[in-house]
């Protein structure tokens, strides 16, 4: 659904996307991280035919952004990371007006605009005056007005920025309800937890250049440590330690916390882990669990951007 | 308490900041680069070819481009003082960052005097520049370097004056654009004062004459007495009073400075005091209770507090329906079009227009019967539409662009036609009252047997194609500039060079109240029309040739900007393609 090869753009003497290659799915919710100046916003508003890149291609359900941009408005819905004012308006006559220029017909406009507002929970703020709108109201008027036109790809910086947490669960709660509709959407965001829950790939961008790009699983998989596991026993865990301690394979052991959970971290000569829990049943421990290390998408991004992870 | 007024030392940081500001700025370099141009170019042709027989008569020339040059100053001082000083406050104000100012030891009056001598500055700048011009004057003799001296100094007062009245209306006014037309309005009558008064008869001078009080009162007639000094005084060779308008107007200015330091802290109370809003609401509940008078209504109305009633207004939905978008935002929503009062101040102005014969048949009782009288009226009227029509245009996109909103419009297939057409509709539609009271008064003179009915035909013609000319004009000029200030003061630069276009080579047609003003015609025949013609010419055959001429032209114009905005109309409005 999008796709971007080498894609630059340079301001001045500023490379702000370096070039970018990636690929979005149909049905794909893309989260796209990084840092402020990263180059997020730039992304976005090339897709969105506001902006020319310096070079390189971009394609958009299968349209090019060099000649195709007028076919790409009628398949996109943009949010800008700013929420333009409009002075005495309301609602209905904000969505009724973005309608219109999508050139929606009277009947048409009448039952969208009555679907965008009740899935956007806006209807009894349909005669508010948009400018009295709380922020998170604000953002979710924003997306009622991308969705008139029933577009495929959903392209949205930074939706949930300035939020409150509850309105920022509104929104995840309503994205989710946009994936289960079958739009392709790329979302750009720094806050992190947000995306695991809604997102199925991930874009990781520092300094304009694309450092990771893939399913979310995967960036978890690759960031996540092999070697080192977490068990916990019933009891005597020092004991346990000192059993772990003397393997051959196990290089580092230790006791975690009072209720018996032990850090162990593992030889690279081992084939897996499978033995730990072995040897200590086999020496009548009773073990409770075993898991490997959390790490959750923050890691990942730090890690990544540290360039632990290539 | 003089040096708490003056703050910290006449506020030097502010100064130098506003000063670096203005430095780096490319608007700087190109006002002076159009100052200067301007003045040239509207010199040149009066500049002596070197065949030029006596040396008499070059010194005339010399004294004549001189003087035409002091008034030319004063005209772009006019135009620019408040370009240059409506947004000093007024930004703060609106990026919320007056009150932090104010927080600074600094205080107010170091902002106001800062700010001020930042924008003086730069204008006094403009003003030594075309020092060098004018001392090669000084080559062609008639006139001696004490007359450039005096001219400076007008010139440098009246600049004190227009920058602390744009820094007071900045302080005291809500936005740029109200700041911006409050100022030029205020300098302009200023300077047309003596004008008017002597117009309206309220001075008796002799023909040819004017009163010393004219040159006191107005910096523009000061020069006018710098050049000639008999009019005014008949004893005189050189000025003796030149002083006083120079005095007045710098002390003035000055004033001003202080008094927008003494109510800077109030002037975000002020500004909500004096909103355009609370004032049409008076407007409206005063028709209101002229038009229908109910004693319930007239109660309920004085019980009402004027903020509870604007939200306890209710909600009635302006539907989009059928119609182009953009109009219906341009006639809904926007400016103009939001003001549910713009009929009623459509009403004032007919009113005021009935209201102006009653004063001229007090004042100047044949005056009305006199053709001269409609000539100047229908061509104020014009002016007034042209000037209108292309500030309003001028303002329309930008604001979008302002608010933030034009980036939302350009990632929807919205196309040029559906976006220029409803703009140029709406607007038309909103000033479409204002347009017709030249045609009001042209018909009421008609009947009343004053001017020839062919007038009526000759404004039907100009007008319509003249305002949608200027309008599409106005777009094209607010597409081009990133913010409001810059599009009024290029539109208005724009207004400019088409007002003297005819005068430096035949094209009347863009100067709609010159036209208007030779075509007027009175009722006893074809008075300048036959003059046109010829003594055995066939005027109608002229005028048709003129409406088509004018028509042809405007329609050209506005074909040539139309394709001027199709062709970057991408790029103005943001999009990439
Ligand atoms: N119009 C411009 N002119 C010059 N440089 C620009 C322009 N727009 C953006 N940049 C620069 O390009 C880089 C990328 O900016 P971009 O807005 O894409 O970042 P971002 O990832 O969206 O950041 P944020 O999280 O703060 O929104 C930044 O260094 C920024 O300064
Ligand atoms: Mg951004």
């Amino acid at each position: 659904m999008i796709e971007t090869r080498y894609l630059s753009k340079v301001y001045n003497d500023l490379v702000a996307l370096d070039k970018l290659s990636l690929t979005i799915d149909r049905g794909d919710i893309y989260g796209f991280i990084g840092p402020n100046g990263a180059g997020k916003t730039t992304t976005i508003k090339i897709l969105a035919t506001l902006l020319r890149p310096t070079s390189g291609q971009a394609f958009v359900c299968g349209y090019s952004v060099n000649g195709e941009a007028k076919q790409i408005r009628r398949k996109i819905g943009y949010v800008p990371d700013e929420f333009g004012i409009y002075e005495d308006m309301t609602v209905l006559e904000y969505l009724e007006f973005f309608a219109a220029l999508y050139e929606l017909g009277l009947a048409e406009r009448k039952r969208v605009i009555r679907d965008v507002l009740e899935l956007t929970d806006l209807s009894y703020k349909e005669n508010a005056q948009v400018d009295s709108l709380s922020r998170g109201m604000r953002q979710r008027l924003a997306l009622a007005r991308v969705l008139l036109h029933d577009p495929e790809v959903l392209l949205l910086d930074e939706p949930a920025s300035g939020l409150d947490p509850r309105a920022r669960i509104e929104i995840r709660e309503l994205l989710k309800e946009l994936r289960n509709m079958g739009k392709t959407i790329l979302i750009s965001s720094h806050i992190l937890s947000e995306l695991r829950e809604l997102c199925n790939k991930v874009g990781i961008i520092e300094k304009g250049k694309l450092l990771f790009s893939g399913p979310i699983e995967e960036i978890l998989e690759q960031v996540r440590a092999h070697d080192v596991i977490q068990v916990q026993v019933r009891e005597a865990p020092e004991q346990a330690r000192q059993l772990l301690i003397d393997h051959d394979l196990v290089k580092r052991a230790e006791v975690l916390s009072e209720d018996g959970w032990l850090e162990v971290q593992i030889d690279d000569a081992a084939e897996d882990h499978s033995f730990v829990p072995a040897l200590l049943v086999e020496h009548r421990f009773r073990l409770l669990r075993v898991r490997e290390q959390e790490i959750d998408l923050e890691d990942a991004f730090m890690k990544v951007t540290k360039g632990v992870v290539g | 308490m003089s040096g708490f007024a003056f703050g910290g030392g006449f506020g030097v940081p502010v100064f130098v900041r506003e000063l670096l500001a203005q430095a780096r700025r490319t608007r700087t370099y190109a006002l002076q680069t159009v100052f200067l141009g301007l003045l040239v170019l509207a010199l040149i042709p009066l500049w002596p070819a070197s065949s030029a027989a006596s040396g008499a008569a070059i010194a005339d020339q010399g004294r004549l481009i001189f003087e035409w040059g002091g008034y030319l100053q004063v005209l772009l001082l006019t135009l620019l003082a408040p370009a240059v000083t409506a947004n000093a406050i007024v930004e703060e104000k609106e990026k919320n960052t007056l009150d932090l100012l104010l927080l600074t030891s600094a205080g107010p009056f170091a902002i106001v005097w800062g700010k001020f001598f930042s924008r003086l500055f730069g204008l006094a700048f403009l003003l030594f520049l075309s020092l060098p011009i004018l001392f090669a004057l000084l080559t062609l003799g008639g006139i001696g370097s004490d007359a450039i001296l005096v001219e400076f100094v007008i010139l440098i007062a009246y600049s004190i004056l227009g920058a602390g009245l744009g820094i007071f209306l900045s302080t005291i006014l809500p936005g740029v654009t109200q700041a911006l037309i409050t100022g030029y309005v205020l300098l302009s009558a200023l300077l047309a004062a003596p004008a008017i008064a002597i117009g309206l008869g309220f001075w008796q001078t002799r023909a040819g004459t004017f009163p010393l009080l004219a040159a006191e009162l107005s910096p523009l007639y000061d020069v006018v007495y710098l050049f000639q000094t008999s009019k005014f005084v008949a004893t005189e060779s050189f000025p003796r009073s030149w002083w006083v308008a120079p005095l007045w107007t710098s002390v003035a200015g000055l004033a001003l400075v202080m008094l927008s330091g003494a109510v800077l802290p109030l002037a975000h109370r002020i500004e909500r005091a004096l909103s355009l809003r609370r004032f049409l609401d008076a407007f409206d509940r005063v028709v209101f209770l002229l038009l229908r008078f109910r004693w319930r209504a007239l109660l309920r109305l004085l019980r009402q507090r004027p903020l509870e009633s604007d939200d306890a207004a209710p909600v009635e939905h302006r539907h989009v329906g059928t119609q182009n978008p953009i109009y219906w935002m341009e006639t809904c929503v926007n400016t103009i079009g939001r003001n549910r009062y713009w009929w009623r101040v459509n009403l004032a102005l007919l009113v005021a227009l009935l209201a102006s014969y009653l004063l001229f048949h007090a004042l100047l009782p044949d005056s009305l019967a006199d053709v001269t009288l409609h000539r100047y009226m229908v061509a104020t009227l014009t002016g007034i539409l042209v000037l209108l029509s292309t500030v309003i245009a001028a303002t329309t996109v930008s604001r979008e662009r302002e608010d933030g909103t034009l980036v939302l419009m350009a990632s929807t297939p919205l196309d040029c036609r559906t976006y220029v057409q409803g703009k140029v509709r709406g607007i038309a539609r909103n000033i479409v009252f204002l347009s017709a009271l030249p045609f009001i008064h042209a018909a009421i003179w008609i009947l009343a047997g004053v001017i020839h009915p062919l007038t009526f035909v000759y404004l039907l013609v100009s007008i319509p194609f003249a305002v949608v000319a200027q309008i599409t004009q106005g777009i094209f000029v607010s597409l081009m500039q990133p913010t409001t200030p810059r599009a009024i003061i290029a539109a208005l630069i724009l207004i400019s060079f088409q007002a003297v276009l005819p005068f430096v080579c035949c094209l009347p047609t863009f100067n709609l109240p010159l036209t208007s003003y030779y075509l007027v015609e009175p009722a006893s025949g074809l008075g300048s029309l036959q003059q046109i013609a010829g003594a055995q010419g066939n005027y109608l055959a002229v005028l048709f040739v003129a409406l088509l001429f004018s028509a042809g032209t405007q329609v050209g114009y506005t074909l040539v900007v139309y394709s001027l905005i199709r062709s970057g109309f991408d790029r103005y409005i943001g999009r990439a393609y």
